[in-house]
């Protein structure tokens, strides 16, 4: 069994300019509610994803972890934030710990669309869209992966992206990435 | 290592400026989801700054597409600030643009919803009202004390540099001879404030700046006993009435009326003197845009 990929989360502010530690506290909230009080381990799929980590595979497991500073944030963020938020924060958060370690890539620019914002990822390559999500449901994150997957391809800035999506109950992540005009269906 | 792709190198400015405003925008939508709605329309409008920055400095280096996102995005968190007018205005300017058939349906379904809201400001009598009352306590042509605006050109001009702050700095330039009064009048002049500001715009009518509405606003604050309104021979003849000067102490009061307050008092100290036709053409002379608007347009204030 090869070692997990391991990273503390209590980096993401550090890894990312645009991301406050509210995302790394709210990954930390659910985190403990649905494992342990110093980690989570995910396992983590990908499609397209081309990483040293992955040695040539597909999948590895994802182990986060953290220690107490963001303390005050997780409770903050327990206090004020409805659980669906606090659910799609913590996703914002594994895809925080993803770029830049899985995939040389940083949050560089949101954009705001309508009532909804966007996140622009900056990598060595290029500008990408990304769509995250998150759930604490039993099942299901294959059909919210391709439901993500489709608005990504139906992005209106006519970018390649990511997908992440990550299931805290099912401790699993669905990591992908998509040519802007591939097939949807 | 610049995180962008090549054809898009951008300078150390441009990168800054682009994270504070992903700063704001994530942090305006985190206040407006946990239900301070209030501090989130404020922080959109700081967030809808900046993007128009970023979209003038990407305009700038050439960067076409990522500038019309850029200006799209801009215009949606002015409609999040509920600045529908300048959201309006920047929608439209997207849509000239080239933007993919995705992108632009969008655009034309949020021009469209600010357009309805902006419709339904624009019967907005009491705060076109609330202008011509500052109007006419510090912008009177009367010496004695009375407060009066003589001719509705002269009225109307001037409601145009209170509706139209960054007009009224350009005028400051060029009438205000002193360097240090110059400075004074122009600190007063609350830019940022004033993209905020409802009902402001105005179409080009056949002696300038004009409102279709005035003759609403009119009725409305003689049936409330605010002004009088008489006529010298074909002259129109505006008085703030006992009722008006305890209606302005109430503004005066109002923290939302500071801006308006402080453009009115400017206002009045600058152009106190200057007659309507006056008015009329220092704006031909000074502003080509308006003069050469045809008739009917509205005019935008950048």
């Amino acid at each position: 069994m090869p070692d997990p990929l391991s990273f503390n989360v209590e980096n993401i502010p550090v890894w990312h300019d645009i991301l406050s530690t509210a995302y790394a506290a709210r990954l930390i909230v659910i985190g403990r509610r649905n494992s342990s009080p110093e980690k989570i381990t995910l396992q983590l799929e990908t499609s397209q994803i081309d990483s040293p980590c992955l040695n040539g595979g597909c999948s590895a497991s994802l182990e986060l972890t953290w220690g107490t500073t963001y303390d005050d944030e997780c409770r903050r963020s327990e206090a004020s934030v409805g659980q669906t938020r606090l659910v799609e924060d913590a996703a914002v958060g594994v895809a925080g710990v993803l770029f830049p370690n899985v995939v040389d890539a940083r949050f560089v620019n949101v954009v705001q669309i309508g009532d909804k914002f966007d996140y622009l990822m900056g990598t060595p390559q290029g500008q990408f869209g990304l769509e995250i999500s998150g759930s604490e449901k039993r099942s299901g994150l294959n059909a919210l992966h391709q439901k993500k997957r489709k608005q990504l391809l139906a992005n209106v800035k006519g970018k390649d992206g990511y997908v992440v999506v990550c299931g805290f109950r099912e401790k699993r992540v669905i990591f992908s990435f998509h040519r802007f005009g591939e097939e949807t269906a | 290592m610049s995180f962008f792709r090549h054809d898009l190198i951008l300078s150390e400015e441009v990168n800054k400026a682009i994270t504070a405003k992903s700063r704001l925008i994530l942090r305006a939508n985190e206040l407006h989801e946990t239900g301070q709605l209030e501090q989130a329309r404020e922080v959109f409008a700081e967030a809808a700054r900046h993007e128009e920055g970023v979209a003038a400095l990407l305009r700038e280096a050439g960067h076409n597409d990522d500038y019309l996102i850029s200006l799209v995005s801009a215009a949606s968190c002015w409609k999040k600030a509920g600045v529908q007018d300048r959201a309006s205005t920047l929608f439209e300017r997207a849509l000239a643009g080239q933007i993919s058939q995705t992108l632009r349906k969008k655009v034309v379904k949020l021009q469209e919803e600010c357009s309805v809201v902006t419709r339904r400001l624009e019967n907005n009598v009491p705060i076109r009202a609330a202008r011509i009352l500052l109007l006419l306590k510090y912008c009177s042509d009367e010496a004695n004390g009375d407060a009066i605006i003589t001719g509705l050109t002269r009225l109307a001009k001037l409601d145009f540099f209170l509706r139209y702050p960054k007009h009224l700095m350009t005028a400051i330039e060029a009438v205000v001879d002193t360097p240090e009064l110059r400075e004074q009048f122009i600190r007063r002049i609350p830019v940022e404030e004033a993209t905020l500001m409802f009902n402001k715009l105005m179409t080009r009518h056949h002696f300038g700046p004009w409102d279709h509405n005035y003759y609403n606003v009119f009725a409305y604050l003689t049936s409330k006993g605010l002004i009088s309104v008489s006529k010298s021979e074909s002259t129109y003849v505006f008085r703030l009435e006992q009722a008006g000067y305890r209606a302005v102490s109430m503004l005066e009061q109002n923290r939302n009326f500071d801006g308006y307050v402080r453009l009115a008092q400017t206002l009045g100290e600058v152009f106190g003197d200057y007659l309507g036709s006056q008015l009329k053409q220092f704006i031909y002379d000074h502003f080509a845009a308006i003069a050469n608007a045809k008739l009917g347009e509205t005019l935008w204030e950048s």
